[in-house]
């Protein structure tokens, strides 16, 4: 019976997290009221451009790809890492997932929605970007398939479907929770179209276990195409600086780091706010450290190779191109990547600073900022120093952009806050497994 | 055949109710539980899903798919090339049927979850469902419950049987 009474308290904790109670609520909306006029004003600035031009960007020759871009790959390796995490943690069967599984992959859907919006804001005619979509028309004009870019929308297109359906999945027991538990005519209205008749009989639950196994599967190969792909729009081109077979790992790599971070930044402050700190605790905190740590060393071995085969090997291009990142006019970008990926993460060698969530806090942001700075110097560093001296050139973003960048922020965490406050923020169906699992652990150590 | 769910407040309980069913020759419909239970479900007998063959089936038709397609706009256009580069260029267009492959057998995989599971609600038949329905509020909480099907005449003598296993509900229809 010990077992049915902590089903009982983690059904009702559930329920009881979904009731927005004073002051959480005032609070809770207050923030998402914020950041939506904040991405607000950045939608005024956007349609300012649209208007206006991409020349207000500082898009110019020769640097044509700058800040969107950067921050358009540096959403996409934010996604990465959320359904990346659980279902790799699914697959080798690591029982502490459940605390943070759905929150990571409710930050994969909310980093993916902003991802997405970066292509369109890149466009100088963004009415025109349904013409990344092959549909038959009159004149039978297809769209390039060899193209890195079509690739690319494919790619991140599956990625989002996959995660939502994973997610979606993940979340229909915990639907049919809501849908007995509690609340008015409207909520059991919603939660039970959400569950889709579930009832939880031995043959649903096969088929749930079975469906989210070929899912997580599924996930773990896809995230590292979608990123490789997102990487090749780089390396197949022949620009100094992009033209590289390391890129893909690398850029994987950098995803799950950023993306690891990113759970930092929002598990350690969203505990508090979302009342979820029983489930998600430092020792939770501490794992999620480890594999940033892990993943901080990944990407300092990159960028030693990188600068290993651009000064040992035989294109000056290449040589020169890092040359001019480590000393030239975006060289203080440079060590501030150096610094924040891979200097700053040791500290995470120490268990004190793990279990210190003041730290761990201060270190994930501080590898969110180096992550993006790294995308931007890739991005832009190498269109500005391409081949010949006549084509150089230089580019700083304009504030446009950086309204546009900060609004793309508040539109990630409004939607990010949106769902996770309307979900249970940790798997109700998932803990009582965990429940089960430890019983019968403490059965067999007797 | 009538149908009855007996409710148990414990586990342990519908384990012992699964296993005296089985030595009384009653035909387990399915048991209910509150989450994942690999010992409930080897005990009720739930076969493997058809989930993973079905998802392969998805993902042959979607990579097949994937590579034919952007073929077939190719011969569209039979005298254009890209930079000297004939169109038809198929390690390119193994990157978008790796990414079709994949969509497919997950939508393959969804769609048989919907279909697979609300066939096995089916399968517990007009009265099964009713008691299903009634009961869910408490199997979604801590409960767990059996649905067997039995001759009319045995259901006292099944239901006491339960009963004395710890049954706190027992609803025949």
């Amino acid at each position: 019976m010990r077992a049915e009474a902590a089903f009982h308290r983690i059904t009702a904790d559930s329920v009881a997290m979904e009731r927005w109670t004073l002051p959480g609520a005032v609070v809770y909306w207050s923030v998402l009221g914020m950041l939506a006029g904040m991405w607000s004003l950045s939608a005024a600035v956007w349609v300012y451009q649209v208007y206006h031009g991409l020349a207000v960007a500082g898009l110019t020759h020769p640097v044509m790809w700058g800040t969107y871009i950067a921050t358009f790959v540096f959403w996409i390796g934010i996604a990465h890492s959320g359904t990346l995490m659980s279902a790799i943690l699914f697959i080798f069967r690591a029982h502490w997932r459940a605390s943070i599984a759905r929150i990571a992959e409710t930050m994969t859907i909310a980093a993916i929605m902003t991802a997405l919006l970066f292509p369109i804001i890149h466009l100088g005619r963004p009415w025109r970007a349904y013409w990344l979509i092959p549909y038959p028309n009159q004149r039978h004009l297809w769209i390039n398939f060899s193209s890195p870019l079509i690739w690319d929308a494919l790619a991140i297109g599956t990625y989002f479907i996959i995660s939502v359906l994973f997610w979606l999945l993940h979340l229909i027991p915990d639907f049919a929770t809501l849908r007995d538990h509690g609340g008015g005519a409207l909520r059991h209205r919603v939660f039970g179209w959400l569950a889709m008749g579930w009832t939880g009989t031995a043959h649903e639950w096969r088929w749930f276990r079975n469906t989210y196994a070929v899912l997580a599967g599924i996930i773990a190969v896809l995230v590292v195409s979608v990123h490789s792909i997102v990487s090749w729009d780089f390396s197949v081109a022949i620009v100094p600086g992009w033209h590289s077979t390391l890129f893909a790992p690398y850029f994987v790599a950098g995803a799950m780091f950023s993306g690891l971070a990113m759970i930092l930044v929002l598990l350690i402050p969203g505990r508090e706010l979302l009342g979820i700190q029983r489930h998600v605790t430092d020792r939770h905190l501490d794992r999620v450290a480890q594999l940033m740590l892990t993943l901080s060393l990944v990407i300092t071995y990159s960028y030693g190779v990188e600068m290993f085969f651009a000064f040992r090997g035989a294109d000056q291009y290449v040589h020169r191109q890092f040359l001019y990142r480590m000393n030239g006019g975006y060289a203080p970008l440079f060590w501030i990547t150096i610094a924040c990926n891979s200097i700053v993460p040791l500290v995470l060698f120490s268990g004190r600073a793990r279990r210190n969530p003041s730290v761990l806090l201060g270190v994930a942001a501080i590898a969110i900022i180096g992550m993006w700075i790294e995308r931007f110097l890739i991005v832009v560093s190498s269109l500005a120093r391409e081949y010949d001296s006549y084509s150089w050139g230089t580019y700083r973003p304009t504030y446009i952009e950086w309204a546009i960048v900060i609004g793309s922020i508040a539109w990630f965490l409004f939607w990010f806050l949106l769902i996770v406050g309307h979900i249970p923020p940790v798997p109700i169906a998932e803990r009582k497994e965990e429940v089960l699992r430890m019983g019968s652990q403490q059965e067999s150590q007797a | 055949m009538t149908r009855m769910l007996a409710v148990f407040e414990s586990r342990d309980a519908l384990l012992a109710a699964i296993a005296s069913a089985k030595r009384q020759h009653l035909a387990i419909v399915t048991a209910l539980v509150p989450t994942h239970d690999d010992e409930v479900l080897a005990a009720v007998g739930v076969p493997v899903s058809w989930a993973g063959r079905i998802a392969c089936v998805g993902a042959i038709i979607g990579g097949l798919a994937g590579l034919l397609f952007p073929a077939w706009t190719v011969e569209q256009w039979p005298h254009v090339t890209v930079s000297g580069k004939p169109l038809l260029s198929w390690p390119t267009f193994l990157i978008i049927s790796f990414e079709t492959a994949l969509l497919c057998a997950a939508l393959a995989g969804i769609g048989a979850f919907l279909i697979g599971t609300w066939r096995s609600r089916r399968m517990a038949g007009p009265e099964g469902t009713a008691l299903l329905h009634a009961a869910r509020s408490l199997i979604s909480d801590a409960s767990s419950a059996l649905l067997i099907a039995c001759p009319s005449d045995r259901a006292h003598e099944a239901a006491a049987s339960f009963e004395a296993h710890g049954a706190i509900k027992c609803h025949v229809l």
